[in-house]
């Protein structure tokens, strides 16, 4: 077997753990990890967050994805190799301004996403931190690529089953935050993340950015309406205080909120983003709304 | 054809080693497999490119389907076929005794360690996946003649990496050693050979597995609550049996199929 250095030359720093490299004409990006640092050796190997991410990241094969293409070892050191994105992949892509010169664009780019997470959900892996700084996009080829492991997390720190981040809780389902510290997550969590992101392609800003969750399921209930057993059976039993419900407040109308948005769209996002996970949309059926007709 | 005479032969020696009931448990359905692989493939749905992630847990709380869950249906199915790959294995325990003997003993040992903790039955069955793939890979046959303690090293390695896969909790590597066996490791062996493993197997953790097909099946059938976990539980039950009870049997991803129409029979509830 070759040695990392055979395999991989004219390397080129990105940043202090991310280098640019090559092979025969090939250009990739290598990752850097630390896995048999003092503290992991004398404890217990391999980090499990490092098997369970790398082992899923292998077997993915999506244009959207970031490929996962090699794993080496060298001593302490992994060594992730990445498809390379060149110059024209702008991270964040809710910052790109070209994003907005064009309508189109955002269906396409949506279609992409929701297209992705089918995908992950048909071989039951569940994204759980989708957000627009971990995805790119390339505005001439309108290609977009998720990178699972995204810029905003280092690979260092081991993943916390919940973010206490200001970014993060921003895409995080009523039902999560309901249940804080749950790890009990499903598929309509990642939608319900994609339904924020929708709403920010439109509005320029977050759907809801309150710093703690009392205060975004404030927002959510503000825009959304204050959840009942009718509109979500159950949800009683998963709200764990009555405070976090709040004062009862009715749904404000969604076209009002969304001018720039046509009845399909309007349908979409409201079916993206149903409080009740078992009512809201399935990724499956949102790539076959109207609204993706012509995309 | 050949396939089906293996099969035929297979059947022989499992009335030879199990009592009746057992044998009926583990009626084979082989051909019904084979029949919805091929409504798959016409499926204009069907994805070549596939990859599966298993969690079977029969934790109650785990064991509560949301309806979203209920429907990846047809895509999920070539998924699991398509990413099984026949394991060859047996003809190289058939030839090397030490290592079918040594390999014997080490998933005894996964088994035993694997009760103590009441880990999964998928941390056990991932666990042997491993060991299996790993011997196969390395082609132990010489080294194992010389040392018989490289497939026990591995066999903890492997089993570590299958409770971090699929636990919560996972005990350290000196804990983890907990049930008679003639070595003991120091953490720095286990660490290294942890490394070696996941390099050998390519970093994929996620193999299908009985349980992939178990778990699909189930949702299939629209078992849920108590009756959904006590068809779980007498599925893991058989599997674990086959594994302990026979040395040296390849057992088979899809091998998850031949034992749930008789427990499907039982729980049926009218």
């Amino acid at each position: 077997m070759l040695t990392l250095r055979e395999k991989y030359y004219d390397f080129d720093q990105i940043s202090s753990k991310v280098f640019k490299c090559r092979r025969d004409d090939q250009f990739f990006t290598m990752k850097i990890v630390s896995i048999l640092n003092e503290e992991n050796q004398a404890n217990n190997g391999v980090p499990y967050w490092i098997i369970r991410e790398i082992s899923i990241l292998k077997e993915l094969d999506h244009i959207n994805i970031v490929r996962l293409i090699d794993v080496m070892t060298d001593g302490p050191d992994l060594f992730l190799v990445f498809e390379y994105l060149d110059n024209e992949f702008q991270a964040d892509f809710l910052k790109n301004p070209k994003m907005f010169m064009y309508p189109q664009m955002k269906k396409e780019f949506l279609y992409q996403i929701l297209n992705t997470v089918a995908y992950l959900h048909a071989r039951k892996i569940l994204l759980r931190d989708l957000r627009p700084e971990n995805i790119l996009v390339n505005v001439r080829t309108q290609v977009l690529k998720i990178a699972l492991f995204g810029a905003a997390r280092t690979f260092e720190a081991p993943l916390e089953a919940y973010s206490s981040s200001v970014g993060c809780l921003s895409y995080r389902s009523p039902e999560v935050l309901f249940q804080f510290g749950c790890e009990k997550y499903s598929t309509p969590n990642d939608v319900w993340a994609v339904g924020c992101i929708f709403g920010e392609m439109l509005l320029h800003r977050p759907l809801f950015s309150g710093p703690s969750d009392v205060e975004l399921l404030d927002e959510i209930f503000t825009l959304l309406g204050t959840p009942t057993e009718e509109t979500w059976p159950g949800v009683t039993s998963i709200c764990g205080t009555c405070a976090l419900m709040g004062p009862p407040q009715q749904p404000k109308d969604l076209a009002k909120e969304f001018p720039m948005l046509n009845p399909d769209g309007l349908d979409l996002l409201s079916k993206m983003l149903c409080l009740c996970p078992n009512y809201r949309i399935s990724a499956e059926d949102a790539v076959k709304h109207p609204y993706f007709k012509g995309v | 054809m050949p396939l089906d005479h293996h099969l035929f032969l297979e059947e022989i020696k499992m009335a030879h080693r199990y009592p009746k009931p057992l044998l009926d448990t583990l009626y084979c359905l082989k051909d019904h497999i084979h029949w919805e692989e091929e409504q798959v493939e016409d499926d204009e749905y069907s994805s070549s490119t596939t990859t599966t992630i298993t969690n079977t847990n029969t934790d109650t709380s785990s064991v509560v389907f949301l309806e979203h869950d209920l429907f990846w249906d047809r895509e999920e199915l070539s998924s699991l076929l398509a990413k099984e790959h026949q394991n060859q294995l047996s003809n190289t325990l058939q030839k090397n005794l030490v290592l079918a003997s040594s390999r014997q003993e080490a998933v005894e040992w996964i088994l035993k360690v694997n009760a103590h903790y009441s880990f999964s039955t998928l941390t056990a069955v991932l666990a042997v996946n491993y060991l299996d793939r790993f011997l196969f890979s390395f082609r132990f046959q010489n080294d194992s003649n010389n040392n018989p303690w490289l497939t026990q090293l591995a066999a903890v390695a492997c089993l570590s990496l299958a409770a971090k896969v699929e636990e919560t909790h996972v005990p350290l590597f000196v804990d983890l050693q907990v049930e008679e066996s003639k070595y003991l490791f120091e953490a720095k062996a286990v660490n290294r050979m942890e490394i070696l493993v996941l390099s050998a197997l390519g970093w994929q953790m996620n193999p299908v597995t009985p349980l992939s097909f178990l778990d699909y099946i189930t949702r299939k059938l629209g078992l849920k609550g108590y009756l959904c976990l006590e068809f779980l539980r007498r599925c893991e039950t058989v599997l674990l049996s086959v594994f302990a009870g026979e040395g040296g049997r390849m057992l088979q991803a899809d091998d998850g199929g031949c034992v749930w129409v008789p427990m499907r029979r039982e729980n049926d509830p009218s």
